[in-house]
């Protein structure tokens, strides 16, 4: 269409343009970054396995650490959806706690399955649709309304169980979770199918990709007809829905409930989360990268245990872990040109 | 207060590769005290290079050298304003909170040390006696949120000069694009202010891409191209054409698309505005038909850059009705407007027109289909492909799909825009600024893309302050002043001087 332009810039000079991020990149170095955290799994699993040979690679030990990340799998993939439309959700903890509580507290006083998960999944709803409420139409910065949330609904989570520890939760509640399928409970099953989902979603579909552009650029998103609040809202409530069912899952994994738990699972799935964004799609907030992350994490920590490290070690390190992955994903995204 | 003729800042055999891309090629370049001297570019000919390097972000290759003042300064440089010399972006660096006071002193630490107290009484003095040297009619406790560009860019002139005298005499000033997001009306403000400045004895460089603006204000003017200066000359010499010829390296036979033939069968009132009201916009009345190019201009405020917002939904109008080919779309949604064939180029490429560190496939796939699931599968190989003929077709370069989009040029990035909105059929094409900031190149292909568009029988409105633009390309021009329709132009009265006229006449009506 522009055979009469004058294009000046695509005779033999445009060749020496100096173009930023556009240097061949190998695709060697392209590789070392989307799969550099899935080397360093493998590396990290074989170092542990030839430094601790009788705990280290055995079958107890590999099933113990899958069924220990089970429930922080779920929440940390539930937090990818407000993460990629660029909101934060502090709330999933406590979401999952007050969620849990409520299944624990009505099935061990007799109501049966299907009313008590109903009502559980009802919070979830509620909080989502509060937090999309107050993000996207009051427009309040999510970190704080999140925040706030996360504490009310632990403070709820207490109100619920009458500050004890439910014990004793029933067998169609606990089955949920551990019906084992060759050799692992479903809790690990369905943890792994909706990495699939996810996977599936964000990187073979739309609404994957709108997910994303709005985070990345709202005013574009909203121009090109995106539905950019409903969008928005629609990933607080999944999320939220999402930890809800996680926590019927973990009442369940447990056998009992314990109001108290919500802060111990605050900042896992957010070092996944950030670490996985890291690799696979380098730089955006996906599942498997999110799985990845995860797996490694609990490596070193489960290593470190097994070598005779103090519980508080684990905190530490993931703690640690999310600034790191944080800096290396800037780093990252500097390198190849995007920051 | 400097001895005028006296080399200001001094640069010496400047180069910078890239990964094996030179960017400078042993450039040299003086810019003398009590000169403006303009530095002109396309996109990627070294200029921002070399503003970098002045600003101590990059480090030039062994051998070159920097001089202020005849002083060497080594580098890459540190502390550029305790050397004298200050480099003012587009973006200015204000804080828009704060009061013109407050920045003012906010960059020289209000002239004391750290936790030492500062005196207000004299900061609003010296910002005063600063303002009132440099003939500025700004009341120091207006907010700068609250000021128009234009006084924005001079208030960032006038800290970028309390500033450097804290440390020296004799300053030297770079301005990068200062005036590219203003109009003509209001770049003659700091177009003025940088002439006073260099009538001080100072020395200013001055990087702009409109070359009326520098007709009028530079002493010198040097043209980089490649990474080499290929062409240096005084004032008296000054012509566009050479200025052009050197930019670009080959002669520019057209500066502008030839304007589309007006087809006679026609539908006139393909698009029908009436009564429209925005927040600037009262009560425009206006037909555009099918296959016509209308140009809105005015002067800042006027109202004529709220239009494309308003008929494509993006800013909600208060009142009036938009028929577009027998449909109402005067309460339709952004995404139904887009479904019946309205396409947005807006004014804000970087917020609104692409996502910087997406791939240029995926931007150029962001409209949703509405006829596809947003669940269904994606076919990400038939994406790839027609991302990589659209930008083929656009002239995007590098055409490569899986670019990151800010990698590219402006030019380039305004080109994947216009790509992503006439990848459908387009009814009503509209544009704000579309050529704003980028390189002649990409405005001529990007002003042909838009002539196509009409050809093909879209209704085009384009809002500019490039009245030159809008009278090569238009079929007809509204000049609006505030916010209502004063004049229209067309056939012989459609020239850069008759729009410019036209949007004077506010001027003149305010006086």
């Amino acid at each position: 269409m522009t055979n009469d332009a004058p294009a000046p810039a695509s005779g033999e000079s445009g060749q020496n343009l100096p173009l930023p991020g556009r240097a061949p990149r190998r695709s060697a170095l392209r590789f070392a970054e989307r799969y550099g955290l899935v080397l360093i799994l493998i590396l990290s699993f074989l170092a542990f396995s030839v430094l601790l040979p009788e705990t280290f690679p055995t079958w107890g030990n590999a099933r113990a650490m899958i069924n220990s990340q089970a429930v922080v799998l779920l929440l940390a993939l539930a937090l990818t959806l407000p993460l990629r439309t660029g909101d934060f959700d502090l709330s999933i903890a406590g979401t999952m706690t007050a969620s849990g509580a409520v299944v624990a507290q009505l099935t061990t006083t007799g109501t049966s399955l299907v009313p008590a998960i109903i009502a559980a999944l009802a919070i979830g709803l509620v909080v989502g649709l509060l937090n999309g409420f107050l993000v996207v139409k009051v427009g309040i910065n999510s970190f704080i309304v999140t925040l706030g949330m996360m504490t009310a609904l632990g403070g709820l989570a207490y109100a619920i169980t009458k500050s004890s520890i439910i014990p004793n939760i029933p067998e169609t509640v606990t089955q949920l979770a551990r019906f084992k399928m060759f050799g692992l409970p479903s809790i690990v099953w369905i943890g792994w199918l909706l990495v699939i989902v996810f996977w599936y979603v964000y990187e073979r579909t739309p609404l994957g990709r709108f997910l994303l552009f709005i985070g990345g650029s709202p005013g574009a998103s909203r121009l090109a007809g995106l539905k950019v609040d409903r969008l928005k809202i629609g990933a607080f409530v999944a999320c939220s829905l999402l930890a809800s069912v996680t926590g019927i899952l973990f009442a369940g994994q447990v056998g009992q409930l314990d109001p108290s738990v919500a802060g111990q699972f605050l900042l896992q799935p957010f070092a996944a989360a950030f670490l996985g964004a890291t690799v696979i799609t380098v730089g955006r907030f996906n599942a498997v990268g999110t799985l990845i992350a995860l797996y490694l994490l609990n490596i070193f920590v489960t290593g470190l245990q097994l070598f005779g490290a103090q519980p508080w070690v684990s905190d530490v390190f993931n703690g640690c872990a999310l600034i790191l992955a944080v800096t290396f994903a800037r780093i990252a995204a500097r390198m190849s040109g995007r920051a | 207060m400097t001895d005028p003729g006296q080399p200001g800042l001094e640069l010496v055999n400047l180069r910078k590769h890239f990964g094996g891309v030179a960017a400078l090629r042993g450039v040299d370049f003086t810019a003398y005290g009590g000169e403006v001297h303009a530095l002109l570019g396309q996109n990627g000919s070294g200029k921002s290079t070399l503003v970098k390097i002045l600003t101590g972000i990059h480090d030039p290759e062994d051998g070159a050298e920097l001089r202020i003042w005849g002083r060497e300064i080594p580098m890459p440089l540190k502390a550029a304003h305790e050397q004298g010399i200050a480099v003012i972006h587009q973006d200015l660096g204000l804080v828009e909170s704060m009061t013109v006071l407050e920045n003012m002193g906010v960059a020289s630490s209000y002239g004391t040390r750290q936790f030492a107290p500062f005196s207000m009484r004299s900061e609003r003095r010296i910002t005063r006696e600063l303002l009132a040297e440099l003939g500025l009619d700004i009341d120091p406790d207006t907010l700068v949120s609250e000021l128009a560009p234009a006084t924005r860019a001079t208030v960032a002139i006038a800290r970028a000069m309390r500033l450097l005298r804290e440390h020296s005499e004799r300053l030297v000033f770079v301005l990068d694009e200062p005036t590219a997001y203003l109009s003509a009306e209001e770049s003659d403000l700091v177009v003025a202010l940088m002439r006073k400045v260099a009538d001080q004895g100072n020395a200013v460089v001055f990087i702009s891409h409109r070359l009326q603006e520098v007709a009028v204000v530079a002493d010198h003017v040097t043209v980089l191209r490649d990474g080499l200066v290929v062409d240096s000359f005084e004032r008296a010499d000054f012509d566009h054409k050479r200025v052009i010829e050197a930019m670009l390296g080959q002669r520019l036979e057209r500066a502008y698309p030839a304007r589309p033939d007006l087809p006679p069968a026609a539908d006139p009132d393909h698009l029908v505005v009436s009564g429209l009201t925005g927040e600037r916009v009262l009560g425009l009345d206006c037909a555009v038909a099918a296959g016509e190019i209308v140009g809105i201009a005015g002067l800042v405020g006027m109202g004529q850059e709220e239009v494309p917002g308003l008929l494509s939904g993006a800013s909600t109008a208060a009142s009036g009705t938009i028929t577009l080919a027998g449909q109402d779309l005067s309460k339709a949604s952004i995404s139904d407007r887009i479904a019946a064939g309205v396409s947005l180029v807006p004014g804000n490429r970087q917020r609104d027109g692409v996502w910087l560190e997406a791939q240029a496939f995926e931007n150029l796939a962001i409209l949703p289909d509405t006829t596809k699931a947003a669940l269904g599968p994606r076919n990400a190989g038939a994406e790839m492909l027609s991302a990589g003929s659209m930008m083929r077709a656009f002239g995007v370069r590098p055409p490569d799909p899986e670019a990151i989009a800010g990698s590219f040029s402006g030019g380039n990035q305004q080109k994947v825009v216009l790509a992503k909105w006439m990848s459908r059929p387009v009814s009503l094409l509209l544009l704000d600024e579309p050529t704003q900031g980028i390189d002649a190149g990409a405005k001529f292909e990007v002003l042909q893309a838009v002539c196509d568009a009409a050809s093909k029988g879209a209704a085009v409105v384009i809002a500019s302050g490039d009245y030159e633009q809008l009278a090569m390309i238009c079929h007809r021009v509204l000049a609006m002043r505030f916010g209502r329709v004063t004049a229209e132009l067309s056939g012989a009265q459609l020239t850069e001087a008759g729009i410019a006229h036209a949007a004077q006449l506010a001027e003149a009506d305010i006086a």
